[in-house]
């Protein structure tokens, strides 16, 4: 067997270092998220834990500090908030690029362009307006909201789909008797299965991680999506240890990292999908 | 001309062609019409409701002395004057601008660098997997983190331990400007596994004939990616810029995270201060008026890429 070249293991060495840089925040963070509080004061953080203590801390967020509330609400919204956006942007996709309405180009823009700008430009207004019409603090104006800003990047990408399923397929299903619903349902979306789920992932991420929208839409524990709840157990008077703050950190990122891993594929065609919109 | 055939099958277009069904008399025809319209109610609704409303009257409040939920007046262009005269305007501009630079610069370079390095190599399913995990863990979670590493328990007490004696008493999250760089580095460990994920997307669209050729002619290693993968890419290249710089100029989650912008407002950035004057000191006319700004920046910066991917969208 040959020798690696000098060269080779330049490379390797950097990347290996490179690599380390990026492991041990989320080592140290394991190992201190993992530690009582007295054991993460009377010794330095970069040492390893001396007892198993992660699921007092993890059991501690999850309950005292509210954290388990703000997971299930972003359950919800995330689940909800993603399929109602898919189907509710596949029938403007249909009636857009297939049954071709006229002004369909000028409804997509006002559909597509809606969130172009930057979020900074919907608080102030949706906040007003959600206390006005009593949606304010409430999981249905959560929902609603979450469903509304993921509607735009799905009709995108669905109403791009669309177009590749030929038309003779739509044209037998009318002879055959169907309406024009019974063809998106039967015909369109079953061939959109893959798109839709590459949507539904990276619209269930989006909502998953949002801080913003969740800290100007709510103020009770109850309706607060993940983050925001993950952020008040870290304020000045959430007053949780630091090993309950990392122990609800590692909660509030543990069903990314499930999707993340386990739906690699479909993330990067997603991202493919965001950067091929350019 | 397509308008005509909605809701006709072909069959009973053959049929009204051969003669055998009535002309469809303007009342039958007009639901057969109006259907397609209803498939686009909800969307609009929503995005028209929640969203070009919003932006409307953003611009609207930004004229007028609006507080919280009490009634407000029109006061023309005295926030955008406030603004102006105010002391924070400098410090969120230079704050902004230096987010947008460092993000352009540091994860995409990166990013760039670990995909041209790590492409085709043995080993890279490891590393792609080890660069790509903060992104999966999200601003948010990266932000509580990092706010325990720059914290006093954090790396202090590893550079107390290697004798860094002076690194050890930074500040890293209170002191100017360290407050800011410090975010932009856990931004840029956060960030540059995704811009290497789309760089990988690029480079396997390069034509793998075009590389075997080129390699052929000798081009190994740094002449390779100078003539040959970094021109390729540039198509790439210019979308992961443009992204990144829109979501630089609203860098809002690891702030708000970290700092909340402080000390005293010092590593405030033009998304934060917004929010700050919105919905902490109920300043909402004055919120407006910064985020219009900042839209007029972003859509400043982004006008090029807009006009493209409209143009795509046409096609």
């Amino acid at each position: 067997m040959k020798a690696p070249s000098l060269k080779a293991t330049t490379v390797y060495t950097c990347l290996a270092l490179a690599a380390l840089l990026w492991v041990l925040p989320v080592w140290w963070t394991l190992i201190n998220a993992d530690k009582s509080s007295s054991d993460f004061f009377s010794r330095p953080f970069y040492d390893v834990p001396t007892e198993f203590n992660l699921l007092a801390n993890i059991e501690t967020a999850w309950t005292a500090a509210g954290l388990g509330t703000g997971f299930v609400n972003s359950l919800i919204y995330g689940v909800v908030g993603a399929a109602a956006s898919i189907v509710i942007a596949s029938f403007a996709a249909y009636a857009i690029s297939v049954l071709r309405i006229r002004g369909g180009f000028i409804i997509f823009l006002a559909v597509f362009s809606g969130t172009v700008f930057p979020l900074q430009m919907y608080i102030v207004p949706l906040f007003k307006m959600y206390n006005t019409i009593g949606l304010y603090d409430s999981r249905l104006g959560m929902i609603l909201f979450y469903t509304a800003i993921s509607v735009p990047f799905c009709t995108l990408v669905l109403r791009g789909f669309y177009t590749t399923v030929p038309g003779e397929l739509r044209e037998a299903a009318l002879v055959e008797g169907a309406t024009e619903a019974r063809v998106l349902r039967s015909v369109y979306a079953p061939l959109s299965i893959s798109a839709c789920l590459v949507l539904f992932l990276f619209q269930f991420t989006w909502i998953w991680n949002d801080l913003l929208f969740g800290i100007v839409l709510t103020s009770s524990s109850s309706v607060r999506p993940v983050m925001a709840s993950l952020t008040s157990l870290m304020g000045v008077y959430g007053g949780s240890s630091l090993p309950v703050q990392l122990a609800g950190a590692l909660i509030a990122a543990s069903p990314m990292l499930v999707l993340f891993f386990g739906f690699r594929r479909f993330f990067t065609e997603g991202l493919s999908l965001v950067a091929r919109r350019g | 001309m397509l308008d005509t055939t909605i809701g006709t099958t072909p069959r009973a277009a053959a049929k009204y062609h051969a003669g055998l069904l009535p002309t469809p008399s303007r009342r039958l025809r007009r639901p057969r019409r109006l259907g397609p319209y209803l498939f686009v109610v909800p969307a609009l609704v929503l995005v028209v409701g929640m969203f070009w409303y919003s932006i409307v009257m953003t611009v609207w409040l930004s004229l007028t002395n609006s507080s919280g939920l009490t009634s407000a007046q029109f006061v023309g262009l005295a926030n955008y004057r406030a603004m102006l005269n105010d002391p924070a305007l400098l410090t969120n501009i230079y704050n902004t601008l230096i987010w947008a630079v460092a993000m352009i610069i540091l994860p995409v370079g990166l990013g760039l660098a670990a995909a041209a390095t790590i492409h085709k190599r043995r080993g890279k399913s490891v590393f792609q997997a080890v660069f790509y995990l903060p992104y999966a863990i999200g601003f948010v979670t990266t932000g509580v983190m990092w706010s325990f590493l720059l914290g006093t328990n954090g790396l202090s007490e590893l550079f107390q331990a290697l004798g860094f004696h002076s690194l050890a008493q930074v500040q890293w999250l209170n002191d100017v400007p360290l407050n800011t760089y410090s975010m932009i580095i856990a931004s840029t460990w956060q960030t540059t596994g995704v811009d290497m994920l789309l760089f990988f997307v690029g480079l396997d669209t390069i034509d793998r004939q075009v590389v075997e050729a080129a390699t052929l002619d000798g081009a190994v290693g740094w002449r390779m990616f100078r003539h040959m993968t970094w021109p390729l890419l540039s198509a790439m290249t210019r979308v992961i810029i443009a992204i990144s710089i829109v979501n630089a100029l609203q860098a809002f989650n690891l702030i708000w995270v970290m700092t909340e912008g402080g000390p005293y407002g010092s590593s405030s950035t033009f998304a934060v201060w917004t929010y700050q004057e919105s919905f902490q000191y109920y300043k909402m006319g004055y919120g407006a008026a910064i985020a219009v700004v900042l839209t007029i920046f972003v859509l400043a910066t982004s006008v090029g890429y807009l006009r493209r991917s409209l143009r795509e969208v046409r096609a």
